[in-house]
């Protein structure tokens, strides 16, 4: 008994070591952009969720949701407070306020720069609990390790990253460890657990309408297969009554879960476990004859009245149809077609296969493997891991940013392979049973199961060995950037920053006016507003396509009639991303075909993607761009001036690979330069005044170049031009 | 007098038509070819020179495998659907309100018979898909611009900037049904319907095996996780050509995020057979060592059941190896840098 007891202790001394180890593990390999940067918030998104989040933390809860933020979408503004997922943001600000309460007053900025590694060893210990659930401890320990470091998981999760996924990879996996539990049980405390994690990740990630249909299906599919039990009738029922009713609590959900067709599914499942409760409790109480009847009359009625009724509402507008991002996932054509802001997005493009194998490394194949020897036990919450896998297995190939999903299960899959591969062949117990009963075994023969249980424990060590190796790489060369400052080498290889992005965006803050509006393409706007903190056209949230387009047709347009829509709009300031002059390649250039389609979008008159390529269909910058090219504003504000930084007449793009001719670009007579940042990246422009003496800009400005001629010349500020790699 | 104002009317009404082909001879003209007018060296002037009543569309290709133009080919069913559709509605050529007239001609390359076509239109590169309406001078044109999309939704778009630029309304998509694969669909169904009819147990078997859902199951997940909905929505090509054209191209080396049809197929075939030897490590093996375990008298044999449960364990092994150190330097050709390689081949640097 003492012995059982020590080992007792022993296992659960080893079990909170090796947790350590891998949240020190998770959280370590998470820091590698803090120590080669600095505590700094990464991206895009993550810069919106900081200055919510600070004006969470400076003006309280209920001003937060009330916000109206009048300084993004100018002039319509955003209700901001009603549009976002405040899960985030109000977990970080009670973190803030925690750590007040007990004498550590942390900078917001740092508790939103470590939120997320510090979240990932959460994810962990869930991921442990679920998995203990499917196989036993030892799968656990080995899944909570695979997350721990899998970087498709930590592609979102980086020190810095602090975005939505950072809690909701978190919160899927609680919410998902209490359903199994509940299922498992019929437990109503865990079931109401699952749903006030629900409620949590639907405050959390716009993501929640998968848990909204995944846990329906599994119990679709359990009754399918007749596994109906009263268990699962308590867990689901309790679970979508506290979850639904939670969710709706959230504005920016509101009605949602009763109108919305993403949400249907869960409605249904739940009226037809009522009715295969219902179906069960007759069966126990009629003959089976008497009952088939019932059976197929009731069913095919339901169908019916469960069809029709599903028409007529979506028909007469009672339930939304699915949202836009949701039917991109199905038909795969939609997005490109009807909404192309969606597919503009980087993260939103199908996933090649090397993005599996770099996100997940041998768990890529032994997840299929894991999947299969589940189907050979196919318990009832191994279905649950099954509809989870293929479902995400395709929304992961269609959609990049869904490897994010798929990461998990499979973490949980590929665990569970190495935990039975490790059952068959690292017992090293010999059988005394069975060597006292049977007869004598011969020296050889334990040689040879020896040897036959080393060479696959090797074998699979060394994978896994590798596996480690694999991930600290990846995380370290692929997803520590925080791509607001740019790792490069000077000349003589020594490690250099290019930080133009804060250069530009605090010479915006310091030297113009708080009401300034800038003009930029969307992507920046959650920057300039978390940075600059000056007023936006557009931003990130991208909710209104329309503005988005107005703003591509100004830069699609030639200088006259771009000035004329931006004073319309009362823009002090336009902005471009310019990477020609280093070699940045994510510049406005390149992005500028997104901006001509999506205006396209909306005046297929006036813009026409076609005009801005060659006769032979090549994008070009050089001589041979056409003149509606050279003629747009982009165009106009990416090399201005750029020629005069070589010769003056010939300048070299490098992300092109083109020569920009100076008679092409031209002069600026609407709009004037204010600043450049050191290496050219962000460019600023500053719109004229009218010409006080009513001429237009155009012919002032032939005006004052015909008189100036011969007089002065400008002195241009030169940036050294070496090649930064 | 009168008499002689007659002729002149006459004369005045048939004068163009001495000149030009009308709307009938253009008709008569494209019968020929299947209701394409055909162009050659010998008869494009003559069909292009105005003045005409109709619009005419030019569709210039080269179908010669030898010139190697993927696209023509591609287009090819594409036009013939486009002037399918028109002559299904419009046999004449000339549209429902019988006011606009449209017809379609095609010039495939054949430097002895229609060069001096190209030659006219100054074409240098091919496809080409050009208009002229009735009112442009001879040897003057406008160009159809080729969407990106293929298939039907090209025809789509195409027809809908000829409906634009004609205003003709009534240019309808006529999409050939296919007999084959309805055939094949009802066929299939058939049979399999007889099949469980006549052995209902064998197909509930089938119906609840495990090991069989298993497998389907694993064959989309791996099919999806190896980039077949990559392909799909973006289309990609099956496979690539070197440079010197002689050599076929398996993998779109250095990219790591594009990649050819076939790369999903060698890659879903490696995922395939490691994740197979892993099962069969897990699931065969200790089955084939108990199966050993005793001999056909009913003793046991244990040197027998681990000399065979060592020899299959390290069959498994070494195909994992193989299997893996391949697919870690495929995955090297596709993301240059990546350090890791399980086995390098004496000589060559990957």
């Amino acid at each position: 008994m003492a012995q059982s007891q020590a080992l007792r202790w022993i296992q659960l001394l080893l079990k909170c070591t090796i947790f350590l180890s891998m949240t020190g593990a998770a959280v370590s390999s998470r820091l590698f952009s803090v120590i080669r940067f600095e505590s700094i918030i990464h991206e895009f998104d993550p810069w919106f969720n900081f200055r919510a989040t600070k004006y969470l933390v400076n003006h309280g809860f209920y001003k937060f949701l009330n916000w109206f933020d009048d300084r993004t979408w100018y002039p319509l503004g955003r209700v901001t407070g009603g549009t976002l997922y405040p899960g985030l943001m109000a977990t970080s600000a009670a973190v803030w306020h925690g750590l007040r309460k007990i004498g550590l007053p942390v900078d917001i900025r740092n508790v939103c720069v470590m939120f997320a590694p510090a979240f990932s060893g959460v994810t962990a210990w869930a991921t442990y609990h679920l998995t203990c659930e499917i196989k036993d401890s030892g799968a656990g320990l080995l899944a909570a390790a695979f997350i721990a470091i899998a970087p498709g998981y930590i592609s979102r999760s980086v020190a810095g990253s602090y975005d939505n996924e950072a809690i909701a990879i978190t919160l899927l996996m609680v919410t998902f460890m209490f359903w199994i539990k509940a299922m498992k049980t019929g437990s109503i405390m865990h079931s109401t657990l699952a749903a006030v994690f629900y409620f949590y990740m639907v405050s959390a990630w716009g993501g929640y309408v998968f848990i909204t249909n995944l846990i329906p299906l599994h119990v679709f599919i359990l009754i399918l297969m007749g596994r109906y039990s009263t268990r699962l009738y308590s867990a689901y029922t309790t679970w979508y009554a506290i979850g639904t009713m939670a969710s709706m609590q959230i504005p920016f959900v509101g009605f949602l879960p009763i109108r919305s067709n993403d949400h249907m599914a869960a409605l249904g499942v739940f009226g037809l476990t009522q009715i295969v409760a219902l179906g069960s409790f007759i069966k126990s109480q009629v003959s089976w004859a008497k009952f088939k009847t019932v059976m197929v009359v009731s069913i095919a009625f339901l169908l019916a009245v469960g069809v029709f009724g599903l028409f007529a509402l979506t028909y007469f507008g009672y339930i939304a149809p699915w949202t836009g991002r949701f039917y991109s996932l199905w038909d795969t054509n939609y997005a490109k077609i009807h909404i192309p802001i969606i597919a503009s997005v980087s993260e939103h493009q199908p996933t090649a296969w090397p993005a599996f194998f770099f996100d997940t490394q041998f768990l890529i194949w032994l997840f299929p493997a894991g999947v299969f020897l589940l189907f050979l036990e196919l318990k009832d919450e191994h279905v649950f891991i099954i509809a989870y896998s293929v479902l995400c297995s395709y929304f992961a190939g269609v959609m990049v940013r869904l490897m994010l999903t798929l990461t998990p299960i499979i973490c949980v899959c590929s665990a569970v392979t190495i935990s039975k591969l490790f059952d068959v062949y690292a017992d090293f117990s010999s059988k005394a049973t069975d060597a006292t009963v049977a007869s004598p075994i011969s020296q050889k023969t334990r040689i040879m199961t020896l040897v036959t249980k080393l060479t696959v424990c090797g074998t699979f060590l060394g994978y896994l060995y590798l596996f480690v190796y694999h991930c600290t790489w990846v995380t370290s060369n692929a997803y520590s950037s925080p791509s607001v400052v740019l790792p490069s080498r000077n000349q003589d290889g020594s490690p250099a920053l290019i930080d133009d992005f804060r250069e530009a965006y605090y010479w915006l803050r310091m030297n113009t006016a708080d009401d300034a509006k800038v003009a930029s393409w969307w992507d920046y706007g959650y920057q300039i507003g978390g940075m600059a903190d000056r007023t936006t056209l557009v931003d990130n949230n991208t909710w209104n396509n329309t503005h988005i387009a107005i703003v591509g047709k100004a830069m699609s347009s030639p200088e006259e009639k771009a000035y004329e829509i931006l004073k319309e709009h009362d823009v002090d300031y336009v902005l471009v991303i310019f990477g020609g002059l280093i070699g940045f390649s994510g510049d406005d250039i390149n992005k500028f075909l997104w901006m001509v389609r999506i205006s396209e979008g909306i005046w297929p008159d006036e813009i026409k993607e076609r005009e801005y390529f060659t006769s032979s269909g090549e994008y070009r910058m050089d001589e041979a761009a056409p003149q509606t090219m050279k003629d747009s504003l982009m165009y106009k504000l990416s090399y201005y001036r750029f020629p005069s930084l070589f010769n003056g007449v010939e300048g070299t793009d490098r992300v092109r690979g083109q020569r920009i001719r100076q008679q092409d670009v031209g002069e600026l007579d609407y709009f004037e330069e204010v600043f450049t940042s050191e290496n050219w990246i962000v460019r600023l422009y500053q719109l004229k005044e009218q010409d006080p003496l009513g001429r237009d800009l155009h012919s002032a400005g032939e005006f004052a170049r015909s008189s100036a001629r011969g007089f002065k010349k400008r002195i241009a500020k030169k940036p050294s031009v070496d090649v930064r790699v | 007098m009168r008499v002689f104002q007659l002729t002149a009317l006459v004369a005045a009404f048939f004068f163009p038509l001495c000149l030009a082909l009308s709307n009938e001879g253009l008709a008569k003209e494209a019968a020929k070819g299947k209701g394409v007018l055909k162009l050659t060296n010998n008869n494009f002037e003559r069909i292009l020179k105005g003045p005409r009543d109709a619009y005419l569309v030019i569709f210039l290709t080269s179908t010669n495998p030898a010139i190697g133009c993927t696209l023509c080919t591609e287009l090819e069913p594409e036009f013939n659907l486009l002037t399918e559709s028109w002559l299904k509605d419009h046999s004449d050529g000339i549209s429902g309100d019988g006011e606009k007239a449209l017809f379609f001609a095609k010039a495939d390359f054949d430097p002895k018979k229609n060069d001096k076509v190209f030659m006219h239109f100054n074409v240098n590169n091919v496809p080409r898909l050009l208009f002229i309406s009735p009112q442009q001078e001879f040897g003057s044109f406008s160009q159809i611009n080729l969407p990106a999309e293929t298939g039907a939704a090209r025809v789509v778009a195409v027809v809908s900037a000829l409906s634009d630029a004609t205003g003709i309304s009534d240019f309808q998509i006529h999409q050939p049904i296919n007999w084959g694969s309805i055939a094949i669909t009802a066929i299939a169904t058939a049979a399999i319907t007889i099949f469980v009819k006549k052995n209902k147990e064998v197909a509930a078997r089938l119906a609840s095996s495990k090991p069989l859902w298993g497998l389907a199951t694993v064959f989309i997940i791996i099919l999806w996780n190896s980039g077949y909905m990559f392909n799909t929505i973006r289309g990609s090509q099956f496979a690539g050509m070197s440079q010197n054209g002689e050599a076929v191209v398996y993998f779109l080396e250095g990219q790591q995020q594009n990649q050819f049809g076939i790369e999903t197929q060698i890659v879903s075939v490696i995922y395939g057979i490691l994740a197979a030897s892993t099962v069969g490590l897990i699931t065969f093996v200790p089955y084939a060592a108990n199966f050993y375990a005793k001999d056909r008298t009913g003793k046991a044999s244990p040197s027998k059941a681990s000399f065979i449960e060592l020899v299959l364990t390290l069959c498994c092994l070494i195909t994992l190896y193989a299997i893996y150190s391949a697919l870690l330097a495929v995955f090297g050709l596709k993301s240059s840098g990546y350090p890791f390689r399980l086995f390098r081949l004496p000589g060559k640097i990957w």
